[in-house]
């Protein structure tokens, strides 16, 4: 295993700068994700890592050897696709057997037997291993591919939207392994995903992209609770977090431009409550409710302004009906008109788990699935 | 039989099925009569091939093979009995005529050459058009459509409007008549056709293919040899029937370029029929002997055939 290093690199495509000067250490034995949407840039920093694009500035190093100009072969990275890596000519055994294979390795067949078998036993697919890779599930398929990996024991695991094809239950699950994989053997992984939910639950520290750029690094819990960018705060969590305008929420300080706060820090409050100054009470009509269960996912319109709100399930309340709402005051976050944050003097302390470290892996807030 | 049942839009219905069942099978009978008529003919004695009104039931004989294969030249009735007995069925089949074997004819070499120049086109064809296919597919070419068109270009004239030029370029080089000359000649006209199929296939191969491999511990090559060629077999059989279909039944510049050495099967067949009368069992059955290899070969590879015309559109 090893740490990844990325120093200020830049790529672009003709007249799209994919990646713009972007910088990032993956700490030996660290499960970092990137997180961003389409287009942000994420795959091309990986692929730029594996060496499958050439950046045109900046250094990659790979446990503190620059690999910026050696081809992929040479740098012991192994690289997990998003889709269409097993080779459909091939078995199972032969597709997991594959990079063992390369004339570069020499291995000896009794070796890479042991090793296939080994990897086959860790991701519960020893009785497909005679199969033709094309005669699997996408669940299994996708199992293969990140068996591949394993057989491997590179020095980084770099992992493209791994799960995005499966479905809703297989990623849940396979995501569930995949920690516990890399908790054993202490890998070194860089996972790329646009799903705020593997970001936050995979992640030891997460990564926001946004147009090529590297917005903020920082654990899960930090990042859901103190993003610096409205950009990030509007990534991570969902329903995804409520923007109003600043004179929307009475807000007067210098340089605010905007508000926004969390779907969950919005509470139903009754229409005669007492208005406590600071908290903006507003009457507001139901647009959407969706049932989903655990909880209650409540649309509203507020004088033009879409709000929604996670509530407690079984609410009175249907489409139509105006009701009070209140904000929690200090879990309003400010942002400028450019969107980056601004903070007042006490907002640091709100984020309970700042500074924990890599071993807080789970953020237990706002963990919910969008899919 | 339900009268109420649902129908489908995109399927045909049963009558069209029909009349589409019975076009193609009178153009299958069309397309088959002219070959079957040539194997019979192939089998006839030389009476046989032109009895009028044409015999449809005979009593087969190997005679034109014989006379195909042979040099022959006719004897009096007393030399023809001072012959010590026949040692094989065809100087039997020969004897029968009042004529003796003097040797054999050059038919066998002519095929030869059909064979080794027919293949080894084709082979260079695909192995040329797949890496040129690879590179258009995969790397920043400059140029990349302008240079596709102007490959495909060389094929929108006859090939033979270039056979002067062609013809005094080889004499030049000393290529006229030789297996070389005739290979790269059907290469060069082949290739067009073999790049843009073979291109349609390597499009359609994903690259997370090739990536993984070269992540994996392979070189760009190896990774081709390992991981797309294997993926491409369809579209390098369909590449392999056309180009072995061109240059197998080219003629044109097979009689202009090639005289002795080199000649192939096509311009050696008609020769057959001034040899001593007309001929028709003998060119019946160098005809045959000759359509044998490209029915195998398109036999063998037919599932690909289609996959080849659409240029890799309809796989699988």
């Amino acid at each position: 295993m090893a740490e990844i290093g990325l120093d200020a690199i830049t790529k672009s495509y003709n007249a799209t700068v994919a990646v713009d000067d972007v910088s990032l250490r993956v700490g030996d034995g660290e499960f970092f994700v990137l997180l961003g949407p389409t287009g942000a840039g994420k795959t091309t920093t990986l692929r730029t890592i594996a060496g499958l694009e050439m950046p045109e500035r900046g250094r990659v190093t790979i446990g503190g050897e620059d690999v910026t100009r050696a081809a992929p072969a040479e740098r012991d990275v192994a690289f997990v696709f998003q889709q269409f890596s097993l080779y459909p000519h091939y078995t199972v055994y032969d597709n997991l057997a594959f990079p063992l294979r390369a004339p570069a390795r020499r291995m000896a067949e009794a070796e890479i037997d042991r090793r296939v078998r080994k990897v086959a036993e860790q991701l519960h697919i020893t009785p497909k291993l005679g199969n033709q890779a094309t005669r699997l599930s996408g669940g299994e398929m996708q199992r293969v591919s990140i068996g591949r990996a394993l057989v491997r024991e590179p020095a980084v695991y770099l992992m493209d939207e791994p799960l995005s094809s499966l479905d809703a239950k297989l990623r849940e699950g396979l995501r569930v392994e995949l920690k516990h994989l890399q908790v054993d053997l202490g890998a070194t992984i860089l996972y790329v995903t646009h799903d705020q939910v593997e970001a936050l639950t995979l992640a030891d520290r997460i990564g926001v992209l946004h147009e090529g750029r590297l917005l903020q690094v920082d654990t899960p819990r930090q990042i859901y609770n103190d993003p610096d960018d409205a950009v990030v705060a509007y990534q991570l969590g969902a329903p995804a977090i409520n923007f109003l305008p600043a004179d929307a929420l009475g807000l007067d300080t210098p340089g605010v431009a905007s508000g926004a706060v969390r779907p969950e820090d919005v509470t139903l409050i009754a229409a005669d409550a007492p208005a406590d100054g600071s908290v903006p009470a507003v009457d507001a009509t139901v647009t959407q409710v969706e049932r989903l269960g655990p909880e209650d996912v409540a649309v509203f319109d507020w004088h033009g302004h879409t709000l929604r709100a996670l509530l407690t399930p079984g609410q009175a309340i249907s489409r139509g009906d105006v009701v009070a709402l209140r904000f929690e005051p200090d879990k309003i976050m400010l942002f400028d008109a450019r969107g980056r944050r601004v903070r007042r003097g006490a907002d640091r302390n709100t984020a309970a788990g700042h500074g924990a470290g890599p071993m807080s892996q789970r953020a237990d807030t706002g963990v919910r699935n969008a899919g | 039989m339900g009268s109420a049942q649902a129908h489908s839009i995109v399927e045909p219905g049963r009558l069209s099925k029909r009349v589409a069942v019975v076009l193609v099978a009178l153009y299958a009978l069309f397309a088959v009569v002219p070959m079957a008529w040539i194997v019979m003919t192939s089998f006839k004695t030389t009476e046989d091939a032109i009895a009028y009104p044409p015999k449809v039931v005979f009593d087969p004989t190997l005679e034109g093979y014989v006379h195909l294969f042979t040099n022959r030249s006719r004897q009096t009735e007393e030399y023809m009995q001072d012959l010590p007995p026949a040692e094989h069925w065809w100087q039997e089949i020969v004897r029968e005529d009042n004529m003796v074997i003097t040797g054999p004819s050059r038919f066998a070499d002519r095929y030869l050459n059909s064979l080794v120049i027919g293949f080894g086109a084709t082979f260079l064809s695909v192995f040329f058009g797949a890496l040129a296919a690879y590179a258009f597919s995969r790397f920043k070419v400059p140029l990349r459509d302008d240079l596709m068109f102007f490959i495909l270009s060389t094929r929108m004239f006859p090939p033979v409007a270039i056979a002067i030029p062609v013809f005094l370029m080889y004499r030049e080089l000393g290529l006229n008549d030789t297996h070389l000359g005739m290979i790269i000649l059907y290469t060069a006209v082949n290739l067009s056709l073999s790049v843009w199929i073979l291109k349609g296939f390597m499009d359609e191969i994903p690259r997370e293919y090739e990536e993984a491999a070269m992540v994996d511990g392979y070189t760009r090559l190896q990774a081709f040899v390992k991981v797309v060629l294997p993926q491409a077999k369809a579209g390098i059989a369909a590449a392999a029937i056309f180009c072995l279909i061109f240059s197998w039944n080219e003629y044109n510049f097979a009689i202009l370029l090639t005289s002795g050495n080199a000649q192939t099967a096509p311009p050696f067949i008609p020769l057959i029929i001034g040899v001593g009368g007309q001929d028709w069992p003998a060119v019946g059955a160098a005809a045959t002997l000759f359509i044998l290899p490209a029915v195998i070969f398109t036999v063998l590879l037919r599932k690909y055939l289609l996959a080849g015309i659409t240029f890799g559109a309809v796989r699988r």
